[in-house]
């Protein structure tokens, strides 16, 4: 029993980092309605910064933990400014899609470069003595940190979105572009914030899950593929959903985890992806017009 | 009298049977969530009938063409063509049981010539298979050559001889309007639907767009509904009228009935 | 002034210039692939010269490139058809591939079937595992399809790595030399006429589908999906249809990559591989079999200047000839193509070879 609890407390705390990235994910869908293959890569380069600040160049792990979030936010205004943008407006799925490919090879190939393909170790920000046993759960610092900072950015995102001026206009934006431009909001800076945003989060959910695993450029940008599912459970366009998508997936992966072997580990996302397509597309929360045009 | 450039007698087939078309919608409902966009709608059309549909805005007039031509699917009630019930086909059988439609929104392929446009809606009377599609032999190109004769009246007749190999893109708005129509046409559909033809025309454009339409319907025996705005064009060309307001039936008959009718006046006007 | 000849005044322009102002008088001359008897000369003569005389004088190592452009040409032919067309995009056309090389690789070795059973076989089985993630996500709106292969190409890929330990498992698969029609040549010649011969029928058999009605419907779904439907056109039949076409030949394709490398190994068929094949449609421009062509031409001269060619020259493997360096910086140059010419070049290099076919339709004019 007591086993079982733990493992879920691990499913949750994981599945809320994908859960994070997800948002990121559903972010850009939203604004420019692209599927963003390249999610891996800004996964792992917040990742591998983090690690090369920290581990290499020794800087204290809060500052390191600072400045890889700035750096990320301006890769997200990089990418989108360079790359998305003279894009944007093709309508062009294929282009859209291949695209985002492109760039995810690029950053994935960078990353395995230079850091190489074995595992490293992440410092760990909070000290292993806050870990501790509530409610026969065992809290390990990773629980803490990944269930602080899923609760966090869910509530941050929330008032974002429903009260900072800049959140509701890029509401508006999701909703009806033509609309939202001819009411005076700036198409350019929200898709930059959106892909701005979305590289934070990505690279959030980067360092929690390297401090888990170790990061290494292959896992994390599978990690960033497994959006997939988490995002069809969720229904696409939902954000909740895709906490709860994540939540589940998580869940699934620890659950069954230590019966498979680690490589059909992960690809239990994959499997249940083709499962739910045939079975829900439309996912929990996803609208109905979701299902055909 | 030959009206028109084209020879319909080559483009329509010769068995008049095949454009014989008795439409019936029979307590037709239509709801998006909450809102109730076609209350019981019951009306019939007649073989070789122009019948017009008409009504403010928002009054379902596109929602009744949507579930005739399959893009929307009602709640309740029944459409029948011919005596075959075609409620629930989707929207590719559709053409071929006999509806051809046109769109508000233009709804062309873009990056098409208007024959190849125009073609496409040949699609279903084309008849051979992938394996001789694969092989494309004398007796494909034999057929696609006959089909491509057979548009060639359509153009001719539209007037859309100087833009045949222009991709649609480039077109302007009334051209795009006629290759719409040319491309409904093509499918020799029993039931023309138009779904407002006029709008955005300049007054030569809806001239001529007049001009097609009577002449298909009196000479070419071709039903058809229309979806309108424009009162004068209504008034003038349809032999019947149906009146919409707020998804409800509230008047049909003649041009002259329908103008006098006094909740036609009170949904047009807001007065009792 | 001189009074001028009757014969001079009606002398014709010389039979060369003649194309230019050559008009139709038949539809079924619209059918045409060439505009004049001059073209189709032309190209015969340029196809017999290419794949007839060149292979016989060109070295080993060239005569590998060569096959190996055929072989990519074959899948890209069939990605023409479902993304350039029919607007479907599939992540998984790599692991189809590999399925393909090893249904030929297990036929030929336990049941030693011979060459022509086998390579229509790879093909169908290919079909059927693609049919598997594409019928149920056919129906769903065009990003589903992405999706669903995408977790196609990792699940194949986990099979062929871990779950066949009968056929080498991670290690490869050591194919027996292959049986074919005895040509009088040397069996790696020969293999390559053969592979030559089976892309010249796919292109023939794929233009004639692409200018047929199936092509024109093709077409009309990838640009307006809800007015096909309004013209009779199925949606879900044909894109069904232009996903079997492309699986089967990326399976087919397959097949004779296992006949020409003789040892597959599983990870060469990994998701690299699926985007490597989705950017030689990019390089080669979208929708057009010439750049399809063009785009294998400029994948493998990539590959090959690059230096992780590999494949084709000794073992199958991608990594046997390379490091781990020479992958990340092959990875980053596909990534970079890609992305470079999607903004700048979205037509691709197709453009070009369009543009020198007119000039050479209006010369002495242009």
């Amino acid at each position: 029993m007591e086993f079982l609890l733990q493992l879920s407390l691990d499913g949750v705390s994981l599945g809320l980092l994908y859960g994070i990235s997800a948002i990121g994910f559903i972010l850009i869908y939203r604004s420019s309605g692209l599927l963003n293959f390249a999610h891996g890569g800004m996964i792992g380069f917040g990742a591998f910064l983090f690690f090369a600040l920290s581990a290499w160049a020794n800087w204290p792990v809060i500052i390191a933990f600072a400045v890889t979030l700035v750096c990320s936010f301006g890769l997200g205004l990089i990418l989108e400014k360079w790359i998305i943008r003279p894009v944007f407006g093709r309508e062009n799925l294929i282009h859209y899609i291949l695209i985002t490919l492109g760039l995810a090879l690029m950053l994935k190939s960078v990353l395995s470069f230079v850091f190489e393909k074995s595992y490293h170790h992440l410092p760990v920000f909070v000290p292993h003595a806050f870990s501790r046993g509530w409610f026969g759960f065992q809290f390990t610092s990773f629980h803490i940190i990944a269930l602080t900072a899923g609760i966090g950015v869910l509530l941050l995102y929330r008032f974002y979105f429903a009260f900072s001026p800049q959140g509701i206009s890029m509401r508006a934006f999701a909703e009806n572009r033509l609309t939202a431009r001819t009411l005076g909001i700036p198409v350019k800076r929200i898709l930059a914030m959106s892909w701005a945003i979305s590289a934070l989060l990505c690279a959030l959910t980067g360092i929690l899950l390297g401090m888990m695993n170790g990061p290494a450029a292959d896992s994390l940008s599978a990690a960033g593929l497994k959006i997939f599912p988490v995002i069809v459970l969720g229904g696409i366009n939902s954000i909740g959903g895709a906490v709860i998508g994540g939540i589940i997936i998580g869940l699934l992966e620890t659950f069954v985890g230590p019966y498979a072997s680690p490589q059909l580990q992960n690809l239990l996302p994959y499997m249940a992806l083709v499962l739910i397509i045939v079975i829900k597309p439309t996912g929990f929360s996803g609208d109905r017009d979701f299902k055909k045009r | 009298m030959k009206a028109f450039r084209g020879d319909p007698s080559l483009f329509a087939s010769s068995d008049p049977g095949k454009r014989q078309a008795q439409l019936e919608i029979r307590n037709l409902t239509l709801r998006f969530g909450g809102i109730t966009a076609l209350n019981k709608i019951d009306f019939s059309v007649q073989n070789g009938e122009l019948i017009s549909l008409i009504g403010p805005n928002g009054a379902g007039k596109t929602s009744l063409l949507n579930c005739l031509s399959g893009d929307s699917k009602p709640q309740s009630g029944k459409i029948i063509l011919n005596e075959e019930e075609i409620t629930h086909l989707p929207p590719h059988r559709r053409a071929a049981a006999g509806i051809g439609r046109t769109y508000q929104s233009f709804e062309l392929f873009e990056e098409m010539t208007v024959l190849s446009n125009m073609m496409l809606a040949r699609h279903i009377h084309l008849k051979y298979n992938f394996a001789k599609a694969f092989l494309f032999s004398k007796s494909t190109k034999a057929k696609e050559a006959h089909q491509i004769r057979l548009v060639e009246e359509l153009i001719d007749f539209l007037d859309l001889q100087t833009v045949r190999k222009e991709p649609v893109a480039r077109l302007p708005m009334g051209m795009r309007k006629r290759v719409d129509l040319g491309r409904a046409l093509s499918l020799n559909p029993r039931i023309l639907l138009l779904d407002e033809p006029f709008t955005g025309m300049t007054l030569e454009e809806k001239d001529e767009m007049v001009r097609f339409l009577l002449e298909l319907n009196e000479i070419w025996q071709q039903t058809i509904i229309l979806a309108e705005h424009d009162m004068s064009i209504v008034m003038s060309i349809s032999k019947r009228v149906v009146v919409l307001d707020f998804g409800i039936k509230i008047a049909e008959g003649s041009p002259d009935f329908v103008q006098k009718h006094p909740q036609v006046i009170k949904a047009y006007l807001g007065k009792p | 002034m001189r009074q001028m000849k009757e014969t001079e005044k009606l002398k014709p322009f010389p039979p060369a210039f003649h194309s230019p102002g050559r008009l139709k008088t038949r539809y079924e001359e619209g059918f045409n692939r060439f505009r004049t008897a001059r073209g189709r000369r032309f190209m015969v003569i340029t196809v017999i010269c290419l794949f007839g005389l060149l292979p016989l004088v060109l070295n080993d190592y060239m005569l590998h490139l060569f096959h190996a452009v055929c072989i990519y040409a074959i899948v890209a032919v069939g990605l023409t058809i479902m993304t350039g067309y029919t607007g479907q995009l599939s992540l998984a056309h790599g692991a189809f591939f590999g399925i393909g090389a090893y249904t030929a690789a297990s036929l030929v070795t336990w049941a030693s079937l011979p060459f022509f059973l086998v390579i229509p076989a790879a093909g169908t089985v290919a079909t059927l595992f693609g049919a598997l993630f594409a019928i149920p996500s056919l129906r769903l709106k065009p990003i589903f399809l992405p999706m669903a292969t995408l977790a196609g190409q990792f699940i194949v890929e986990y099979i062929l790595v871990h779950r066949l330990s009968f056929a080498g498992g991670s290690k490869g698969f050591v194919m027996p030399k292959p049986v074919l029609v005895d040509l009088g040549l040397e069996t790696k010649l020969s293999l390559f006429y053969v592979t030559a011969i089976c892309l010249l029928i796919i292109i023939w058999l794929s233009d004639n589908l692409l200018r047929s009605k199936t092509g024109r419907a093709f077409r009309a779904l990838r640009q307006n999906e809800r007015a096909a439907a309004a013209m009779g056109i199925d949606a879900y039949r044909h894109k069904l249809f232009a996903f079997a076409v492309s699986s089967f030949l990326a399976g087919l394709a397959g097949a004779l990559f296992a006949y020409a490398v003789e040892t597959i190994v599983p990870t060469f068929f990994n998701l690299t591989l699926s985007i490597e094949f989705l950017a030689i449609m990019i390089i080669g421009g979208l929708g057009s079999i010439s750049g399809a062509i063009i785009g294998s031409v400029a994948i493998v001269f990539l590959k090959e200047i690059i230096g992780v060619a590999g494949a084709f020259s000794m073992n199958s493997n991608i990594h046997a000839g390379a490091g781990p360096a020479i992958i990340s910086l092959y990875e980053f140059v596909l990534g970079l193509v890609i992305v470079l010419f999607i903004i700048f070049k979205p037509e691709g290099l197709a453009s070009f070879y369009r543009k020198i076919k007119q000039g050479f339709n209006r010369w002495p004019f242009s």
